[in-house]
Parts: C-alpha cells; structure tokens; sequence
C-alpha cells in the first residue's frame, strides 16, 4: 500500500442524522414508485396471462424489455430522454418513472404466475353455479389472488428499495448519495458506509421478515 | 422540441462499445464462476448441522440480500484500502460482484440440498446402481433440475448489475458508455444503443441456460435446439 489514507474528521452525531434524513427520502421514492408499479403491474399481469395473442405478446414484449436492461441503464434513459424535453426536476421525475415502469413488469410476471396458477376447474365450478363473470372475479378468484400476492410484492418492495440506491448516481439526494456528500467532508468511508449498510439493513430486514411471516399465516 | 437525434456517435465507437460489451460478459463469467463456487461452499457448511457456522452463513446471506449493491461495492472499494488491501476497479469489481452473487447462491443451492431425500439414494442403490451413478442420476440431477431456473435467472441479474461497476469506472460497457458520451453530450443515443445490446446479451444468456436446462435437465428427454427455440418464442416452459 503506497498511498496513505486521512480522514478529516469522525462521522458525527448530525450526519447520522443527515442520513436518516435522507433515508426518508430514498422510502418516499420507493412508495410512488410501488404504488405506481402496482396499479401498472396488475394491467400488465392481466395482459400477461390473458388468451389474446396480441396482447400477451405486447406484455410479453414489455416485460422483457424492463427485466432485460439493468435499472441503472432505465434511470439513465429517462434521466436523458427527460433533458431532451427540458422537463424540470429530471432526478425525482425520471427515477420514479425508471422504478415504476421496473416495478410493474416485476409485478405483472408475478401476477401472471399466480393467476395461472389457478386452477381451470374454479372457474368452470363457479360458473355452473350460476356466477356472473365479475362475481366469478370478486368472490373466487379475486381474494386468492390477492392473498398469495401480497408477500411476493413485499419481496419486490425490498428488491426496489435496494435499486432506489441507483438514483444517486444521477445525483438524485436519497441515502447512498446523503453518504457521498457526507463522504466528501469527512473523508471516513470506514465510517460512512458501514453506517448507510445498516440502515437499508434495518428497513429492507424487517420487511423481508413481514413478509415471511405474512407467507406463513396468509397460507 | 428541437433536438436533433444523432446516431453517428455510436457507428464512430463501434468497436469500443463492443469491446466494453466483451468487458461486461468477462466480469460476468467470472463473478458467476466465483459467486457459485462461493455458494456451493457456503450452503455445504450450512449443511454440516454446526450451529456457529449456520448462523454465520446466515448472517453473511442476510447481509448480502439485504443491503444495496452499490454499497456493497463501495464497502470493498473505499473500505478494504484501508484496512490493507489495496484493490483496483476491475478486480473490486469481480470480488464484490461474486460475494454478491455468492449470497444469493448459497440461498438456491441450500434449497436444492434440501430438495434430496436420503431413502432417493438408497433407493438409487437397491436398484443396482454404482455410487458413482446413484449420486448422479439421485442427488446431481434432481437438485439441478430444482435449482437450475432460480439460478439461471440470478446469473442474468448478475451480468445486468455489472453496470453498477460503472460507479466506480470499472472498465465495462456502462462505463466506456459514459466516456464515450462525454465528446459529444449524446447521452440519449449512447445509452438507448448500450441498452440494447445490454438485452440482447440478457436474451442470449436466458436461452443458452434454457438450452442446457432442456438439453441435459429436461425429464422428457432430450430435445432439438431448433424445438427449444421455437419453445421459447411461443413462451412455453417445459
């Protein structure tokens, strides 16, 4: 080791709570980003599993398109697209859209999953017992579907709040960024991002151990 | 909107692009190569029963599945240094990207392991077969056709992620992307072309693996290469 390494001073009280801060940050973006996927996601999971051709082909198409380009490659698309058409506030703008569109495919391949995973003989059964096509829905397939959703979402949730640390590499301030600037202060990564990795740690720990424990009592 | 597209940019830097493309594939192999053997180590001590080393590994694959990617890799890039080991970006790189992928392995692999019964053995052997062959057609074939999509899937997350090396100017196609833009301000082109090609070797990787899976894993027996392809292009599994 040649070069010598000087930290400027030890990580404080306040960047800590700078941090914390920006952890809020990173979870809003996080919630538009889930809730706009969810909503996007639950069209593209119907799409997906639905017997016409051109539209399960579409979604097919628009799933391996979000899944087949990394995240950071979408941020970076919308990020530039977005200059282009001299939108204002292209970090936050394009980095929920990047998420949103991410998060829905993510959501719709797993819905497709899950729906398929029904079987035929329900829907047959409760139509010969008389159920209208949206009562088949809301009464049989429906809450199923929804019960056996909710933990994969939340597994998608912890996978999107891990990738929203991507968005600072467009310069959007959420907590990996919080701890690039504090980085660029106190010189101390020993410090610094040992500190960020426990806090994602703490927030995507305890959802990972929701949803398992969700999974056991929902099923 | 006035902007005018101009895509020459990326026919002058062919062959850059291309070899940053061959960059990418290479720290994937070899992260996927180091990340597995990773794995298939950690989840065989996971196995041995010995409470110190389970919860060990538990922890290490709780940390890594729990935590962002790129803090990982400025944990081994920024932190590491200090500590002694003086470490450039492609070699940081392939080790943070192979523990990564290490902890997601250890996770499959243990499924897999889990999936094989011991009476799946024996009975291998009161039908007459060797050692050798019980352990290949009752405990290596079954576990793979078991682990084989999960693993599939996370070795292609692994060569997408390398873009993320990006962060620390890895050589690889994300980063020589970002050089490249930076003559000319072609963000949009450049990166829409790098997204391309970054699908196109996701596309390529998922159908070599579902060629090995319906070649040598397929319980139906082995099938045409054409058939697999037109398979997939159907979007049929299995």
């Amino acid at each position: 080791m040649n070069s010598q390494y000087y930290a400027a001073r030890d990580l404080i009280f306040g960047d800590v709570l700078y941090m914390l801060q920006a952890t809020l940050t990173t979870i809003e973006l996080s919630l538009i980003a889930i809730v706009g996927g969810l909503i996007l996601g639950v069209l593209v999971g119907i799409c997906r599993a639905s017997v016409r051709r051109p539209l399960a082909i579409v979604s097919r198409l628009y799933v391996e398109l979000f899944r087949g380009v990394p995240v950071l490659l979408q941020i970076f698309l919308f990020y530039y697209g977005l200059k282009i058409l001299h939108v204002g506030m292209p970090a936050l703008l394009s980095a929920s859209l990047a998420f949103i569109f991410n998060v829905s495919a993510n959501v719709g391949e797993t819905l497709r999953g899950i729906i398929l995973s029904i079987p035929k003989s329900q829907w047959e059964s409760s139509s010969s017992l008389g159920f209208s096509s949206f009562a088949q829905l809301r009464y049989v397939i429906l809450p199923q579907v929804v019960r056996a959703a909710i933990p994969p979402s939340i597994g998608i949730m912890v996978g999107l709040i891990k990738d929203t640390s991507l968005a600072s590499i467009i310069g959007f301030i959420e907590l990996t960024r919080s701890a690039a600037l504090i980085m660029g202060v106190t010189m101390n990564p020993f410090q610094v991002y040992p500190v960020v990795a426990v806090i994602y740690f703490v927030v995507c720990f305890s959802l990972t151990k929701t949803s398992r424990w969700l999974e056991k009592k929902l099923v | 909107m006035n902007y005018q597209f101009d895509f020459s940019i990326i026919s002058d830097n062919l062959s850059v692009l291309m070899q940053g493309a061959a960059r990418t594939l290479e720290i994937a192999c070899l992260s996927i190569a180091f990340g597995f053997l990773l794995g298939l180590t950690l989840a065989l001590l996971r196995s041995l029963q010995i409470k110190t080393l389970k919860y060990a590994v538990l922890c290490y694959v709780e940390a890594i599945r729990n935590t962002p990617f790129i803090v990982q890799l400025f944990i081994v890039f920024f932190v590491l240094p200090l500590i002694g080991i003086k470490v450039d970006p492609y070699p940081a790189g392939v080790i943070a990207l192979s523990l990564n992928c290490g902890g997601y392995a250890t996770e499959i692999i243990r499924a897999g392991i889990e999936s094989i019964h011991e009476s799946q053995v024996e009975a291998a052997r009161s039908l007459g077969m060797s050692y050798l062959q019980a352990f290949r057609y009752a405990i290596l074939k079954p576990a793979l056709t078991t682990i084989f999509p999960s693993l599939s899937s996370l070795f292609i997350t692994i060569m997408l992620g390398s873009s993320i090396l990006s962060a620390i100017s890895t050589p690889e196609l994300t980063s020589v992307a970002y050089t490249i833009t930076a003559y000319k301000y072609r963000h949009f082109e450049v990166f829409s072309f790098v997204a391309l090609l970054y699908l196109f070797m996701s596309v390529l990787l998922s159908t070599i693996f579902k060629y090995v899976e319906m070649r040598f894993l397929s319980l139906e027996g082995k099938r045409s290469f054409l058939g697999i392809i037109r398979d997939q292009l159907h979007g049929k599994r299995n």
